[in-house]
């Protein structure tokens, strides 16, 4: 096995629609036309169905139906029009049992819906402009374990070694074992889907390998929520803990314990919901 | 047997002799079991954070088994109310787990072993197992029939206490 033949596997994921990456775009620009998004939703008859399921559901608590794309956006505005667009065509990829991680059906896409929630509240809080590429880049930083599964489970003796005995973190001990990274692997996903060069950034440097990235806010973000997030355990494998845990990026993101504490109370306080619409993908 | 999921900030009691309480990928949560061998009947609660009090958390009373503080002395009441006997408890304790680099920082695991701890001694309880800390992942199966508990560590295989 070699890298160039992990990196040729891709092709077996099944892509993000080329209207989803059409849409993120368009929202980053400031000055958008929701018209135009609605628009450009609205050719997709599988996205709008699912929207129109979503925002009529309990996690939204809108009190009249919501019966068209246009109303959705007005009523939401755009960020959570986005997310679901994303999570719709996320959902296929991230929900399979990936037993090289010791993952079970659903767990990869419950710890990377909660990651990406996560994420949205920490940009929120942060007042930063590009929330849907933060929730975006969260829900989709482990693809490359979908890719790499199959190899992890064929390494695991060896990785578990040096995760156990050598204290590597888990991406470190793929990448000794196997060539690559889950994240340099995901990267690599992101850049063959077209995603934006950021896009593409974050999510092979979520657990902040490259020097510069944690002066990147955004990769910040993002790593901070995956580090809680696999902090409680939630869809985590065999990776979950053996990672670096690094009190800096909390620091300039403005968290001490309590403010981590807080963020963990304000999503168990709406787990049920939030747990509802991760079911119901 | 069957499988009943036990859900974090939340905690089930059981005198079901085929069921079997699950506490899954606890990370820096933590489950707690009672068992009573006398009358066969036990459960599991999970708490996610430490002290309610410390984070002036109004809803405490609606979500008690969030945390530590309010949980592990409301779930010890239920069990007394379910027909557990205090003298013939059997306590474990299972989670508490954190990432690399986090030890010498006051982190979330940490403070969830410290008040499980302190609440247990509080109730004039003591653990006869635990599995705490430490940087790996731990699911909890606790058999009602047997009153035997299961911990897996992931990656590293199960132990029976």
């Amino acid at each position: 096995m070699t890298v160039e033949q992990i990196i040729n596997d891709i092709d077996h994921l099944e892509p993000i629609p080329a209207v989803a990456n059409q849409i993120l775009e368009l929202t980053q620009n400031p000055d958008v036309n929701i018209g135009d998004v609605a628009a450009l939703i609205t050719h997709d008859a599988a996205i709008t169905a699912n929207i129109l399921k979503t925002v009529n559901s309990a996690y939204f608590g809108l009190k009249r139906k919501i019966e068209s794309v246009q109303d959705a956006v007005v009523m939401l505005g755009l960020n959570p029009i986005v997310e679901l667009v994303f999570m719709q065509t996320s959902a296929s990829n991230l929900k399979k049992a990936y037993v090289g991680y010791d993952l079970e059906e659903g767990d990869l896409w419950r710890h990377s819906a909660v990651s990406a929630i996560l994420a949205r509240m920490i940009a929120q809080k942060q007042e930063m402009q590009n929330v849907n590429r933060v929730f975006t880049a969260a829900l989709l930083k482990d693809i490359g374990k979908v890719v790499l599964n199959q190899y992890v489970r064929d390494g695991f003796k060896d990785i578990q070694y040096l995760v156990h005995e050598q204290h590597y973190s888990f991406k470190a001990a793929e990448e000794e074992v196997i060539g690559i990274g889950h994240d340099e692997l995901g990267g690599i996903v992101a850049e063959k889907w077209n995603f934006s060069n950021q896009l593409a950034y974050i999510i092979r440097h979520h657990h902040l390998t490259d020097p510069k990235a944690d002066k990147d806010l955004e990769t910040c973000v993002v790593y901070l929520a995956d580090v809680i997030c696999s902090s409680m355990g939630i869809g985590a494998g065999s990776d979950g803990l053996a990672y670096h845990f690094i009190q800096a990026v909390m620091e300039r993101l403005g968290y001490d314990q309590n403010g981590i504490e807080a963020l963990i109370l304000a999503y168990a306080i709406k787990k049920k919901e939030i747990d509802a619409l991760i079911d119901a993908y | 047997m069957k499988e009943t999921l036990v859900d974090v900030s939340d905690m089930r009691l059981s005198d079901d002799g085929e069921e079997v309480l699950v506490a899954p990928s606890l990370g820096s949560c933590i489950a707690v079991t009672l068992y009573d061998e006398g009358v066969k009947a036990g459960g599991v609660m999970i708490f996610m954070l430490p002290c309610a009090d410390e984070m002036a958390f109004k809803q405490a009373a609606e979500f008690p088994y969030m945390f530590g503080d309010t949980g592990i002395p409301a779930f010890f009441e239920a069990a007394l109310a379910f027909g557990l006997d205090k003298s013939r408890l059997k306590v474990v304790v299972v989670g508490g787990g954190q990432m690399m680099g986090q030890e010498g920082y006051d982190n979330l695991g940490g403070r969830n072993v410290q008040i499980v701890q302190k609440a247990i001694k509080n109730l004039g309880l003591c653990a006869s197992h635990q599995s705490v800390g430490g940087r790996v992942n731990r699911t909890l199966k606790l058999e009602i029939g047997s009153g035997h508990a299961y911990i897996k560590v992931a990656g590293q295989g199960t132990a029976k206490v």
